[in-house]
């Protein structure tokens, strides 16, 4: 132990340049494991950042699949719905019965199918003005003739002018015009079309929160203008617009559209509103004309009530 | 422990030591690896007077791989060969507490011995109370690396010696 001493102190009074060669000769000998620990602690950094971008990629995976996961059983409970739908419409509850005979009025749907060119021609052909000489109409006078749209329902089945023709619940139009067996219908979307309808904004809880009311009008382009709405009422993009028209005839609302374009001027007391239809696009090809009755049962019709308590109990059996 | 593993032991240490020290460097406190193994060879190698000269060499080593004067680390180191010496002949040092207990005093010890000397000759400007606090930091966070170690030894050792029991019953 004392020599080791002596000798340890003896090295504290070494001349510096004896002492830094020793120095030299040991960094010189620990250099090749220093380069050995470099390259391997690099390689080490590069294999955890690689495994770091493995494990973002194996999260970000999992993260599509659980939503690829959702989506498709969104879509199967979408379509299962759907299809039950269709199989199975749905049948009428004992409220919505009890509410159905207790109603004044009630919504008498009937089927018209739409008449395309080749009808019109056909049509045009069997023509007969009701206008003559004493009219002043002469041979050779022309006659325009502005493509309308029509159906097949006229007097005959009990359509009336203002009548509401709609498709699946959204409003094609108005009838305008009633012939002996066909009827002029004019769109929502064209010049001269007006209704009072009711804003609603979307609730993805329930049934859509009712808004203001409004008066809608065709301007011959594909947005239909809705005017009248007070600019302190809420509105917004992606509202509803049902026809206020069905009001205590039909259950559910007729939709005419969403609100597409929302303007409100400086000053302006009205808000400006454009609606996209609800039904756009090609002519559908065949429609529902509404039209209002009184409701036997509320009238004196005991079989019709007899039969609206019967459906009642049916219905209270069943569930 | 036998000399023909310590010499990579060493090399690896002194290697750790002066290349990969951000690694394992907690503030400005990181462990001194030649002196926890210095000690660890004193504490596990069959007592010899050589032990302690062994010790010695591992602080020059220290010294050589170190910034500054060389000899304060060959002194510390056979002065606390030796103190570890004496104290494992009057004691069992065969626990894993005494053995870290141990390591914890002898490596601040030698940090403080070290820091002390080149503050004496003005290698180091830095306050008494600073150094001592460095050289306890140092002393403990070295005693936490040799926690494994000292276990790892401690199941070698017990193992060659149920050995041996083993032998000497057949």
């Amino acid at each position: 132990m004392a020599l080791g001493l002596a000798a340890a102190v003896a090295l504290v009074f070494f001349p510096e340049r004896w002492t830094a060669k020793m120095k030299t000769t040991a960094a010189g000998a620990l250099r090749p494991g220093q380069i050995v620990g470099l390259s391997a602690r690099q390689r080490i950094a590069s294999v955890v950042a690689r495994l770091q971008v493995y494990c973002d990629a194996v999260g970000r995976l999992e993260q599509s699949q659980a939503q690829v996961e959702k989506l498709r059983e969104e879509n199967r409970r979408l379509a299962d719905a759907l299809e039950a739908h269709r199989r199975h419409p749905a049948a009428p509850a004992a409220d919505a019965l009890a509410d159905a005979a207790q109603r004044l009025l009630r919504a008498d749907w009937i089927e018209a199918r739409v008449l395309g060119q080749q009808a019109r021609a056909f049509l045009d052909r069997q023509h007969i003005l009701d206008v003559g000489s004493q009219s002043g109409v002469s041979r050779g006078t022309l006659v325009l003739d502005r493509p309308p749209a029509l159906i097949d329902l006229g007097s005959d089945a009990g359509v009336q002018a203002g009548q509401i023709a709609a498709s699946h619940g959204r409003v094609w139009g108005k009838v305008v015009e009633v012939g002996d067996c066909t009827s002029v219908v004019r769109t929502v979307a064209e010049p001269g079309y007006r209704d009072v309808v009711r804003l609603a904004s979307p609730n993805p809880d329930g049934a859509p929160r009712l808004g203001p009311q409004g008066v809608l009008e065709g301007t011959g382009k594909p947005l239909a203008r809705v005017r009248l709405v007070e600019a302190a009422e809420p509105v917004a993009l992606g509202d509803f617009v049902y026809s206020d028209a069905g009001k205590g005839v039909v259950t559910e609302p007729l939709l005419y559209g969403r609100v597409v374009r929302l303007e409100r001027p400086i000053g302006a007391a009205y808000w400006e509103i454009w609606m996209e239809p609800a039904l756009r696009g090609p002519e559908p090809d065949r429609v529902a004309v509404l039209r209002a009755e009184l409701n036997p049962g509320r009238t004196g019709g005991t079989a019709s009530g007899e039969a609206v308590a019967h459906r009642q109990d049916a219905v209270r059996r069943k569930e | 422990m036998a000399l023909v593993l310590l010499a990579p032991i060493l090399y690896v240490a002194a290697v750790v030591q002066t290349s990969m020290v951000d690694l394992v460097q907690v503030g400005p406190l990181a462990p001194d690896l030649l002196a926890l193994t210095a000690i660890l060879w004193l504490l596990t190698a069959a007592p010899s007077p050589w032990a302690v000269l062994v010790a010695g060499g591992i602080g020059l080593l220290e010294d050589l791989i170190s910034p500054g004067r060389v000899g304060f680390g060959a002194i510390s180191f056979v002065l606390a060969g030796y103190a570890v010496a004496r104290l494992r002949g009057r004691f069992r040092l065969d626990h894993l507490a005494s053995r870290i207990l141990t390591v914890c005093v002898a490596v601040t010890l030698i940090v403080l011995c070290v820091a002390a000397g080149r503050w004496l000759c003005g290698e180091l400007a830095m306050a008494p109370g600073k150094l001592l606090t460095r050289a306890v930091g140092v002393g403990v966070y070295t005693a936490g690396v040799s926690i494994p170690v000292a276990m790892v030894l401690g199941w070698l050792g017990q193992s060659s010696r149920q050995r041996e029991r083993r032998l000497a019953g057949v």
